[in-house]
């Protein structure tokens, strides 16, 4: 992220996917949320400021995503991807 | 204490080379930014929010995955059990499909413009596929097409969250 040199950013070590909160933890989405708006104001001279919240999930499903093993993307094509077959359906309905 | 953060560039890198590529150019801005000093407080402003995530509403068509410079609008009043994502880095999306506000915080928002922190959110919120291999396709073709698609909110402050 540095090296976009962005003017005001806040980073949150979480893992990728989890950028605004943790799974299902509305508490917790709201207060990474909260907190980063604070950088509006906050922030006066560009750079990147970390925010005070720690991975408490656990990280072996992480771990194993990392290293490959969850990894089932679809190859790069023009062809759309939906996440649903439904969601295909619907689109094509309009 | 925080876990060593992944190393999504090395991993990157690795995985690029993997698949017969040129060593991965990773883009480093060349000027400094500036920071635009805000023209009132947040309470008072309309805020805006950019995901990179591949966030699209059921009924739009879905990104593709190989250099998608296009952008959707996503209506702030869409129910969460609407949102989608198709992103090249799907193997990161597997809670935020079942969860979107892990990356496309919805909630949060409404909740904090409810509480007045914010003063305004967007009609619509915007978000591109955030994978492409591109950089010449993401400067001249995706950030226009951002631009113009932010510039119609008539925002006073943005919010990006990349993925």
């Amino acid at each position: 992220m540095g090296a976009g040199k962005p003017p005001r950013a806040r980073f949150v070590n979480y893992p990728l996917g989890f950028e605004s909160g943790r799974f299902k933890d509305k508490t917790n989405q709201l207060e990474i949320v909260r907190e980063a708006l604070t950088g509006f104001a906050d922030i006066t001279s560009p750079g990147i400021v970390p925010l005070d919240f720690e991975w408490q999930a656990g990280w072996d499903m992480l771990n194993e995503r990392e290293k490959g093993k969850l990894d089932n993307r679809s190859p790069r094509t023009t062809e759309p991807q939906y996440q649903t077959e439904d969601d295909r359906r619907a689109a094509q309905e309009r | 204490m925080n876990p060593t953060p992944t190393e999504y560039i090395r991993q990157t890198r690795e995985s690029y080379e993997k698949l017969g590529f040129e060593p991965y150019e990773w883009f480093h801005a060349e000027e400094e930014p500036e920071l635009a000093p805000l023209a009132k407080p947040l309470s008072e402003s309309k805020l805006g929010l950019i995901s990179t995530a591949g966030t699209y509403v059921h009924g739009q068509v879905a990104y593709y995955y190989k250099d998608d410079t296009s952008v959707r609008a996503i209506p702030r009043d869409t129910a969460v059990k609407d949102i989608r994502f198709s992103h090249i880095m799907e193997n990161y999306l597997v809670e935020a499909r079942q969860d979107p506000c892990t990356v496309f915080p919805l909630e949060a928002l409404n909740q904090l413009e409810s509480e007045g922190m914010i003063g305004e959110l967007a009609g619509n919120y915007f978000s591109c596929m955030g994978g492409i291999y591109s950089k010449n396709r993401v400067i001249n073709e995706l950030i226009p097409n951002l631009e113009k698609s932010v510039s119609a909110e008539q925002l006073d402050l943005l919010l990006l969250i990349p993925l």
